[in-house]
């Protein structure tokens, strides 16, 4: 199907899988492997993709959380990431998107803007998180966070379900006068 | 749906915690037994769930369609937990021992972690004991060797005394008024070995026109270049005056001398020439100044 769904499928078991989409590919490269050492109570799933709709080769997993990888250095990548959006279904929106920008450091080297992003992240009610995805210790702590959320995501966690844990990450975003 | 999931994935570990005592087959097959329907519940969820259509969003409906959708799936999450009643899982022994050796291990873990961390604490603290008891043996030492420093100079003083000054000074103006002394003695000897004070009855050996002019003694003439006369008679000035004019006062003098000098070989020579007298006009204008 062109359009990505959550529960499209029975969850296998004690399986974790985690969509990270992005236009570099080097950064998804590392992320990944960062991603596969942690380890976690649960088997860890990771598909790298650079833009949606997938291709359709089937014996893909039901996806748990999607990450969206933005470079602020690139517009590209975040026409990208735009354009991916459209292919995703709404019932993801549901706390299993998370959209992760990188590059937020060098500001001279930044052509996107962050009030852009932000914009984007509020637009779709989503989690934004910051992390410069070069250094090994920064890398090492969003996956970190990455890996409690996609756990949560796929109800490893007793108690907490991924709307609980939206609601509780997005909870400081107060409407701008724009959005007014 | 997540609820019975989670459910599902729990009761998953439990299995394999109580595999390892064969002989409760009972909770093990009653277990498996809600394993089952669980699975099945969920096979139905998931048929239900395919026949619901997909919806993409747009940048513009976004915001809004997806408020209204978290706040319903919150409200249905809601009622879900208000609805559902704790099931007590069976209080068997084996269940009990295994859940206590868990809460065991994961505390034994957070204590190791405490212990960890207070160890590289004190590890850094003891190093920053070293570093600052260091610094203040290095403080110490610069502090001796200042105060060393310090009484060092302290000898070098010498306590400023204006009597002292002043004896100083008194004897300096003692040796140098000697000394004038002696100086002046000794030009005075040279000056009569030299040239000899003409004797006021000896006209005879003038033979100028001008001995009607006045000899006067070199401190007259002295006296009459410095614009000096009778109402100066303070000996304390003249002399003063005189201490203070003495370098251009030697070169008056040394110059003097020179003239004299040559005149008086001059007047000799013509002496030794016309012995007999002569109407020679000796210009001793000049000298006679």
């Amino acid at each position: 199907m062109s359009v990505l769904r959550p529960l499209d499928q029975l969850p296998s078991l004690n399986t974790a899988a985690v969509l990270l989409v992005g236009a570099e590919d080097a950064l998804l490269q590392q992320l990944a492997e960062s991603m596969i050492k942690e380890d976690c109570p649960s088997e860890l799933k990771v598909h790298l993709a650079n833009s949606l709709p997938l291709p359709s080769s089937g014996n893909r997993p039901r996806i748990d959380l999607i990450v969206f990888v933005i470079n602020l250095h690139s517009k590209y990548s975040l026409q990208n990431v735009e354009k991916s959006l459209h292919h995703v279904d709404a019932t993801f929106f549901l706390g299993k998107v998370v959209f992760l920008t990188t590059g937020a450091g060098r500001e001279h080297h930044c052509s996107v803007h962050l009030s852009t992003v932000e914009r984007l992240a509020r637009t779709y009610r989503s989690p934004l998180l910051f992390c410069d995805l070069e250094k090994e210790a920064f890398r090492a702590a969003m996956v970190q966070r990455l890996v409690r959320l996609l756990l949560v995501c796929a109800g490893h966690v007793p108690g907490v379900s991924a709307l609980n844990l939206l609601s509780l990450l997005c909870s400081s975003d107060s409407p701008t006068p724009e959005d007014l | 749906m997540s609820m019975s999931q989670q459910h599902l994935d729990q009761q998953d570990l439990d299995p394999d915690s109580t595999t390892e005592v064969e002989n409760n087959q009972n909770a093990e097959e009653e277990l498996f037994k809600e394993c089952e329907e669980m699975w099945k519940d969920m096979e139905e969820c998931q048929n239900k769930l395919s026949l619901v259509g997909t919806e993409t969003l747009t940048d513009s409906n976004a915001q809004l369609s997806l408020l209204i959708m978290q706040a319903k799936c919150l409200t249905a999450e809601l009622s879900q937990w208000q609805n559902e009643t704790p099931e007590i899982i069976p209080l068997s022994e084996e269940i009990l021992v295994s859940l206590g050796k868990e809460q065991f291990t994961k505390l034994k873990h957070d204590l190791e972690l405490v212990l960890s961390t207070v160890q590289s604490k004190n590890e850094k603290l003891k190093e920053d004991l070293e570093r600052e008891q260091q610094w203040l043996r290095e403080q110490q030492q610069i502090m001796e060797s200042l105060n060393a420093l310090h009484n060092k100079m302290k000898e070098q003083i010498v306590t400023f005394s204006e009597s002292r000054v002043i004896s100083e000074l008194k004897t300096k103006l003692h040796d140098i008024k000697e000394y004038r002394k002696k100086l002046l003695i000794t030009m005075g000897e040279f000056l009569e070995d030299h040239f000899p004070l003409p004797d006021r009855n000896a006209k005879k050996k003038k033979k100028n026109k001008e001995t009607t002019e006045h000899l006067i003694t070199l401190h007259e003439i002295l006296e009459l270049s410095l614009g000096l006369g009778a109402y100066t008679t303070n000996p304390l000035l003249l002399e003063a005056t005189f201490l203070f004019c003495c370098p251009c006062l030697l070169f008056l003098l040394l110059l003097l001398l020179s003239l004299l000098l040559d005149k008086t070989e001059k007047s000799r020579e013509v002496e030794r020439q016309t012995p007999a007298g002569g109407d020679a006009e000796l210009n001793l204008g000049p000298c006679a100044w």
